[in-house]
């Protein structure tokens, strides 16, 4: 008898033990789900504030583009464009540019040589005026950043500045790729001038400092250029000295013959 | 004989008991020791995340330039992703130190540091120069003193906790273990 009772007995306690651990088991899978959900809320929480931290930068750039005009030190025509050379030389080149721009840098590596060796031995000097006018054409802010970063370099000296301008060309990027308009992408371009990375110049370069001053060059040019801006604009003597399609070499040359005849004519 | 029967039952119903546990393995010493060897995964991943994620939050200008050097991402998609990364890295961390939803953390993980040997692998392939992000600066560098190979190991080195997280994410000290029944 003992058997038949307990079988039974054993059958519902197995049973109810099923039963059990499948309400278990239903439990632990509703909680993992719970789990789950969270962790995934988070995770989206998480990229969100990222995103809005993003969205607040972006919008505190704008903001230092309407901040106060300030000018970088030592700039001269008003404040508006970094000299190069000394001031004692008569013959003044004039140069309208962005970073950004690649007629610009084209520009930049036929004539830069050229009117460096001439600003280096005194026979000219040159006028650096830097506007936005790729920012302006195809969106973005790299133009304005590497700018105002320019104006920074000059805070720290003027062979410096010089020394970063060579080096934003030397480094930039195609035209729709607006690498420029990241802060740290143009610090670390400055780790490349032996002495102009410090601290005060990361906070110029992060803050916009100089951005107004950008601005107000674009403006300055459009007002001189009836709303018609193109760059680079080379003015040797206030005479406009046109980039052509011609070969490099005959562009050189025709580029010294202009500098020479300026500075001769001088005296 | 019944009780010899009733004996014999409840011995074999103890056997299966030990074999629905979670899967029984080759060696049971390990699976005594699961939960802290868990532990100890958990805490490192986390720990790992922690460290990549935190330089990145204090300069996120940098980390677009690093993401940008990588030059995988268009233009539009650099600067979201460059921010929403160390975010994503901090949450990452910060759940799977305190063990809230470990398996699922664990695949993210590991489909994230997956992504990430890509990249690097990409950048050997594609041969471009950088010293790769990953918590450094990734700025251009000559050629040869790149360390992609090395890049590559460390990040297949915290895969590790990463697959034994999925594979046994029950572990010690675990909001987890706390809230499953």
């Amino acid at each position: 008898m003992a058997p038949q009772d307990k079988k039974p007995t054993g059958k519902a306690r197995d049973r109810a033990a099923a039963a059990y651990a499948a309400d278990q088991a239903a439990k632990r899978r509703r909680r993992q789900f719970v789990i789950g959900g969270i962790v995934v809320v988070v995770i989206l929480a998480a990229i969100g504030i990222g995103i809005a931290v993003q969205h607040s930068n972006s919008q505190s750039n704008s903001a230092a583009a309407n901040g106060p005009l300030v000018f970088p030190s030592g700039t001269v025509s008003d404040g508006l464009a970094v000299q190069y050379g000394s001031s004692a030389a008569k013959t003044t080149l004039t140069i309208y540019e962005d970073f950004r721009c690649p007629y610009c840098k084209q520009a930049e590596s036929m004539f830069g040589p050229i009117y460096t060796a001439d600003a280096q031995a005194g026979k000219i000097k040159v006028l650096y005026h830097i506007v936005n006018l790729i920012d302006r054409n195809d969106g973005g802010t790299g133009s304005i950043q590497s700018g105002s970063a320019a104006g920074c370099a000059q805070d720290v000296g003027n062979a410096k500045f010089k020394a970063y301008h060579d080096v934003l060309y030397a480094n930039q990027p195609e035209e729709s790729d607006d690498a420029y308009a990241s802060t740290g992408t143009l610090i670390s371009l400055a780790k490349q001038v032996p002495g102009l990375d410090s601290a005060s110049f990361e906070a110029c370069v992060n803050s916009g400092k100089y951005q107004p001053w950008v601005k107000k060059n674009y403006d300055a040019l459009s007002t001189q250029e009836g709303g018609s801006v193109s760059t680079p604009d080379y003015l040797i003597n206030g005479q406009s000295f046109e980039l052509t399609t011609q070969p490099a070499a005959t562009q050189e040359a025709n580029f010294t013959n202009a500098l020479n005849k300026a500075i001769a004519a001088a005296g | 004989m019944a009780t010899k029967g009733a004996v014999t039952g409840k011995n074999t119903k103890d056997a299966q008991d030990v074999q629905a546990e979670p899967p029984s393995s080759w060696h049971p010493r390990l699976d005594a020791h699961s939960p802290w060897i868990s532990l100890v995964a958990r805490v490192a991943l986390g720990v790992m995340w922690l460290y990549y994620a935190l330089p990145k939050l204090a300069t996120p200008t940098q980390n677009v330039a690093d993401v940008r050097n990588f030059r995988i991402l268009p233009g539009g998609l650099i600067t979201a992703f460059a921010y929403g990364q160390p975010y994503l890295e901090l949450a990452l961390g910060l759940l799977l130190i305190i063990g809230l939803g470990t398996r699922l953390l664990a695949l993210l993980s590991g489909v994230l540091l997956l992504v990430y040997i890509g990249g690097i692998i990409s950048l050997g392939a594609r041969g471009i120069h950088i010293t790769c992000g990953c918590g450094g600066a990734g700025a251009a560098v000559d050629a040869g003193q790149t360390r992609y190979i090395l890049d590559v190991l460390r990040d297949v080195l915290y895969l590790i906790p990463a697959l034994w997280l999925l594979w046994r994410p029950k572990s010690r000290f675990s909001a987890d273990q706390a809230l499953l029944p």
